[in-house]
């Protein structure tokens, strides 16, 4: 997946001093981004909001790679990328209770793609691009392509397709359970219905 | 004139508005058309990508599923899962992006048909590899030897991909229309604006040509108006010099004239003649101060009276003078009539008055004689 210098979201670089500056005020118990966690405790942290667990990967690295890793070798190498921070996000955040979801989109262009894990409650996706920054939730639309249009703003790309998955660590197989074409009408998405009344 | 070059100006500048605004629309619409034509092909693209990975994926875990089932190597069996993994993705992307094509789609589940039947054999071999069941293995491999799968899936996979590439070319051609339309329409409307403009300039140059010529001409009117006023007034000048002397002159020659009448007045009044200005019906009007002498009456007593008040004829002081009232309605003179006034003889000459031709009046003079000396008795 793509590398976020390169590819920085548009927030100010002052933004990011005052993230740093601040991140450690609003973490749940005693985990902090500085700290080595790990899974089991990510999903014990009580009362662990989606804002509070980006903030403890501001430190975290980011190293591309084809499969998605295991959560102990991402939290213990504290390196990877945007799939497998979406998708132990997806996994953390559904045990504190909230309505998660990964999305994948692929650009144009090159076979290259952007995941993240969208948050229900919050109407907002983590991406392990803002990891960084003060504000690293961004706000969107529930439906699959208003996600995805989102991400590839971000870019500053189009997008070709983008799809919700699922990832089981056991079996490391990924789901494709929606696929959206960029190019179909949106009323003939997969997922259209699906969100209706609740955005 | 100028309501009217204000009129074109303004029809050109909304013409040339109109101009932009219908370029603008259509290089908008052309853009958008063309954000469209570059979606599509970017989904062509992502189709061929697609089948690509499909073919590249399938191979990788067919080789990786036979390096495991050689050599048993862990890495070799998530290799060869994480190939059809990404396979089974990629399957679903093609389907994804080709079930607007029918035809397409049903060419791509057969290839997905074929692609999970490889990998339910991976999963086969992989598991006869973990029982560790050579015979098993060797006759599952053995038999899939001769398999034509993946040259099939390859050659039908190709097949799409030529297609895809041939509705790239045709959606390529579209764009290129599109980017051509786009060209033409503001270049087009970049030249029409041009030529508006011109016009406007030719316009605005030819109003000031128009206005400078009309600000000559009102000069040179005026030149010609200044000099007109300049003659007038040198006209004016000297008529009302003329008008000065001739009213000096007329100043002079009046109190010339009052002055002789003057001189006339005291000739008339010093003389000792009795001299009376009458009426056609002989009332006096005006008489000079020797009258008032002679009579001894004052002027208010004589003025307006008749004649005979103080002139008599002799022996006949109450007859008429009828022959003075006949002599002026004839208009002729009178001399050395003997008449008596205030007790003394006078000789009355009468003249008459004419005013043009018409007898309105006349002048008698009368001269008192002295008495006859006294006689020596």
């Amino acid at each position: 997946m793509l590398p976020s210098p390169m590819f920085a979201p548009r927030l100010s670089r002052l933004a990011c001093l005052a993230g740093s500056l601040l991140l450690p005020l609003g973490l749940a118990g005693k985990l902090t981004p500085t700290s080595r966690f790990t899974l089991q405790e990510l999903e014990r942290a009580p009362g662990l909001k989606p804002k509070e667990f980006a903030d403890l990967f501001a430190n975290f690295r980011f190293e591309g790679s084809p499969v998605i890793r295991p959560p102990e070798q991402f939290l213990g190498e504290r390196r990877g990328d945007c799939d497998d921070y979406s998708v132990l996000a997806d996994l953390v955040l559904a045990k504190h209770g909230y309505q998660t979801r990964c999305i994948q989109v692929k650009f144009a262009g090159d076979n290259v793609g952007h995941a993240v894990c969208y948050v229900t409650e919050n109407k907002a996706y983590l991406d392990f691009n803002n990891r960084r920054y003060f504000v690293n939730l961004e706000r969107s639309g529930q439906s699959i392509r208003q996600i995805a249009k989102k991400i590839a703003a971000s870019f500053e790309l189009d997008w070709t397709t983008a799809a919700e998955f699922t990832y089981s660590y056991e079996t490391m197989r990924k789901k494709l359970t929606f696929v959206v074409v960029k190019t179909d009408p949106p009323e003939k998405d997969p997922d259209r219905g699906r969100y209706e009344g609740s955005n | 004139m100028k309501d009217i070059t204000l009129s074109r100006i303004l029809a050109f500048f909304g013409a040339i508005f109109t101009v932009v605004v219908a370029v603008s629309v259509v290089a908008v619409v052309n853009i958008n058309r063309a954000g469209a034509s570059r979606d599509w092909v970017n989904q062509t693209y992502a189709t061929i990508s697609a089948f690509e990975d499909i073919l590249a994926s399938a191979r990788a875990g067919d080789t990786d599923t036979r390096m495991f089932a050689l050599s048993g190597d862990a890495r070799d069996l998530t290799a060869a899962r994480e190939a059809f993994g990404a396979m089974e993705e990629h399957l679903q992307i093609a389907e994804a992006l080709t079930r607007n094509s029918p035809a397409v789609q049903a060419a791509v589940s057969d290839v997905a048909v074929l692609a999970r039947q490889r990998a339910e054999f991976a999963e086969t071999v992989w598991q006869a590899r973990r029982e560790n069941q050579p015979g098993r293995l060797s006759s599952l491999l053995a038999d899939d030897a001769g398999s034509t799968t993946i040259s099939t899936i390859k050659r039908r996979l190709e097949k799409l991909r030529d297609d895809q590439f041939a509705l790239l070319r045709e959606r390529e051609q579209v764009a290129y229309r599109q980017a051509q339309t786009t060209r033409w329409v503001v270049g087009a409307g970049v030249v029409g604006n041009l030529i508006l403009f011109s016009a406007v300039g030719w316009l605005i140059r030819d109003d000031l040509r128009t206005r400078r010529r009309a600000a000559l001409a009102l000069e040179e009117a005026n030149a010609r108006l200044e000099e007109k006023v300049w003659i007038r007034t040198a006209d004016l000048t000297e008529a009302n010099r003329r008008l000065s002397a001739e009213n000096l002159e007329r100043k002079w020659a009046a109190q010339s004239q009052e002055h002789q009448l003057r001189y006339n007045q005291a000739i008339v009044q010093s003389v000792n003649d009795l001299v009376f200005v009458l009426t056609r019906t002989l009332a006096i009007t005006r008489l000079n101060p020797a009258v008032l002498r002679a009579t001894g009456l004052d002027e208010t007593a004589l003025l307006s009276q008749p004649l005979a008040r103080v002139v008599s004829l002799p022996g006949a002081p109450d007859q008429p003078l009828s022959a003075l009232t006949r002599a002026l309605a004839e208009g002729r003179d009178l001399h050395d009539v003997q008449v008596v006034i205030a007790g003394c003889n006078a000789r009355l000459n009468l003249f008459p008055l004419r005013d043009r031709d018409k007898v309105v009046g006349g002048i008698a003079i009368a001269q008192i004689e002295p008495p006859p000396p006294p006689t020596r008795s």
